[in-house]
């Protein structure tokens, strides 16, 4: 009898590579995979497709977050722009007109 | 080799401009609606311009010159929606999707534009005492309506100034707007004497109704005399090219993305094998 918390895999297959046997269960979708499918992560084991999957929503997390900044730098880039251009507009403006006075 | 070419001929051009036209005149509420947008921007304008011509040392007027600048720009800043509202609208095909559509401006298209028109805006002016560069940036601030649309932002938001500039640079180079500029630069022209015809009809024909002492005001008032009515003039005569100018640009543009994508070729292939799907039909039928 397999001691508590220790998992036994003997007899049971990967699921994604079945003539391989069981190595680990990932905690992702709760399935047996084999030595080359497992990898853990913070401590915890995933198989392949799980990881590609946390992967994938790590990097759109983080590039969502690079989006929001990018608009942000715009719309201050924008504003600083704006003023800057009535202050230079009004100059320039000035500068003309007092050509033809 | 000539199909891969992805640079305008003239006649392309020309085709462009027959539809930017045609566009213009199917569009034509979405034509209100820009110049109901555009029209506070120009009359600020106008006003700026009226308030320098009167004043003896602008120098020494330089808070006063900022404050009508600042309100200008945020005139102008309606006036930007109110372009791309009309470039969506010209957009859309006849009967498709919800009237309302070109009104829901995506904000990163909105962003893009006003990243790219700021950026123009601060050049002119920057440049301004160079007297020659100015006129040369003035189409391409109309292009920074169009470009978003040609180049959409990468990944939602992150454009800056590259997403604009490229789009404003892939209509530059196939020669489109070298050919375009020129015409409507005539067609200013001839906007303003028609609008400076049609006051001189209106004071015509008000002289038949009303005594010649009440109108000697006005005489004076609609003549190239008064700065006020040369400077309405102008703003009129652009309010009036603007819709055209902007649908036959966005025509252009659509070109020399078609061109560059090989859209144009799919549209080609597609159309010759329906050409071939009804011949073949048509010999079927007995």
């Amino acid at each position: 009898m397999p001691a508590i918390g220790t998992p036994s895999f003997a007899g049971r297959l990967c699921v994604h590579h079945p003539q391989r046997a069981g190595h680990a269960t990932c905690m992702a979708c709760r399935e047996v995979v084999c030595q080359d499918c497992a990898t853990t992560w913070d401590g915890i084991n995933f198989c392949r497709p799980c990881l590609a999957v946390k992967q994938q929503a790590a990097d759109a997390s983080s590039g969502a977050w690079i989006e929001r900044f990018a608009v942000v730098i715009q719309l201050a880039a924008c504003l600083a722009g704006l003023a800057a251009t009535a202050r230079i507009a009004a100059w320039s403006l000035a500068l003309i007109r007092s050509w033809s006075v | 080799m000539e199909l891969l070419d992805g640079r305008l001929r003239l006649r392309d051009v020309v085709d462009a401009m027959d539809e930017g036209l045609r566009t213009t005149c199917r569009r034509w509420s979405w034509v209100g609606v820009l110049l109901l947008l555009a029209m506070p921007g120009r009359l600020a304008l106008a006003h700026l311009l009226l308030a320098l011509w009167r004043l003896n040392d602008p120098r020494a007027h330089g808070d006063a010159l900022t404050l009508l600048t600042s309100e200008w720009l945020g005139l102008w800043l309606i006036g930007l929606y109110g372009r791309q509202v009309f470039v969506r609208a010209c957009r859309v095909a006849d009967g498709h999707g919800r009237w309302w559509e070109p009104l829901a401006v995506p904000p990163p298209l909105l962003l893009a534009h006003l990243v790219g028109a700021t950026a123009i805006a601060f050049l002119f002016f920057a440049l301004l005492w160079t007297v020659v560069i100015p006129p040369f940036l003035l189409p391409l601030a109309a292009l920074t309506a169009i470009a978003p649309g040609i180049t959409p932002p990468a990944h939602g938001g992150i454009a800056l100034l590259t997403g604009p500039l490229r789009g404003i640079a892939r209509i530059l180079s196939p020669n489109g707007l070298l050919l375009v500029a020129p015409a409507f630069a005539v067609a200013l022209g001839l906007a303003l004497i028609n609008l400076h015809l049609v006051t001189q009809l209106g004071m015509w024909l008000a002289q038949l109704a009303v005594p010649p002492a009440v109108l000697a005001n006005w005489d004076l008032l609609l003549s190239f005399d008064s700065p006020t009515y040369v400077t309405l003039l102008l703003a009129g005569a652009s309010l009036a090219v603007e819709p055209f100018w902007l649908a036959v640009l966005n025509a252009v543009g659509g070109k020399v993305r078609s061109r560059s994508t090989g859209e144009d070729l799919s549209a080609w292939f597609a159309a010759l094998r329906m050409e071939q799907q009804t011949a073949q039909r048509a010999e079927a039928q007995p």
